[in-house]
């Protein structure tokens, strides 16, 4: 059962990774749609994590909606076509946004209450 | 372009993909011991990383013939496969019980990432040289 919901989960997250991507407006190296895609992600896994839902939720949040909606092999691939120092950049603008929006998803969760 | 016409069939590959992707994940996931541990995210995604940047070359040299392959390989399975969430989930989890595991696991992570795109460009040159 878990598995199916991770299944559903995982569709749903890549099928909206996709659609975000197809519509992305902005040319940048920086500010791209998996940028968005990730912080968003990372937010929602805040959101999660402080709702203190993780072991309940897991299948589909964590693992199928958020884990299949967030990627690191098109990060990865995509900062490869830029210069090394532009690719560390890159990175290091995913990783801190991550990092920030996970914790705006655990002060959402402190300020307005848990979802479930 | 029948890009656009083709887009609701691109969108159910993709899905069908990031699930296949999502189960895989979610089952190495149960693996005992290794499983629970936050390396096996890591592995994942070097191996996603590896894996698409084998395919991105490759795809970049027969795209023509194989128009609905790159949605549901790239985008679907090794998308989903791979997840930036459960990573900074681990980093926090980690940094919980000690800052220098974290730091090691994003250095480890982003370092290995980085290895293995280099190596899969290379793998995927190979893959053109055989086919030419």
């Amino acid at each position: 059962m878990t598995l199916l919901s991770v299944f559903v989960g995982a569709a749903l997250g890549a099928m909206l990774r996709y659609v975000i991507i197809m519509i992305w407006p902005v040319q940048s190296s920086y500010f791209t749609a998996i940028l968005i895609i990730n912080s968003v992600g990372a937010l929602g896994m805040g959101i999660v994590f402080a709702s203190g839902q993780l072991s309940a939720l897991n299948g589909f949040w964590s693992v199928g909606l958020l884990g299949g909606f967030t990627t690191f092999s098109t990060m990865m691939v995509q900062s490869a076509q830029l210069p090394f120092n532009k690719q560390l950049r890159y990175l290091m603008i995913q990783l801190i946004g991550g990092m920030l929006c996970f914790y705006m998803g655990v002060i959402m969760v402190n300020i307005f209450g848990t979802m479930a | 372009m029948e890009r656009q016409h083709n887009f609701l069939i691109e969108l159910v590959i993709v899905g069908l993909g990031g699930g296949i992707g999502g189960s895989m994940r979610y089952m190495l996931n149960l693996i005992p011991i290794i499983g629970h541990m936050f390396l096996i995210t890591m592995v994942i995604n070097w191996l996603g990383a590896l894996l698409l940047a084998i395919f991105g070359v490759y795809i970049s040299q027969v795209s023509k013939q194989l128009s609905l392959w790159p949605p549901f390989i790239g985008t679907g399975i090794l998308g989903g496969f791979t997840t930036f969430s459960a990573m900074i989930l681990q980093i926090n989890q980690s940094a919980s019980h000690n800052y220098l595991i974290a730091g090691g696991y994003v250095f480890f992570t982003i370092c290995g990432g980085i290895i293995m795109v280099n190596i899969g460009r290379k793998i995927g040159k190979q893959f053109d040289e055989v086919i030419k």
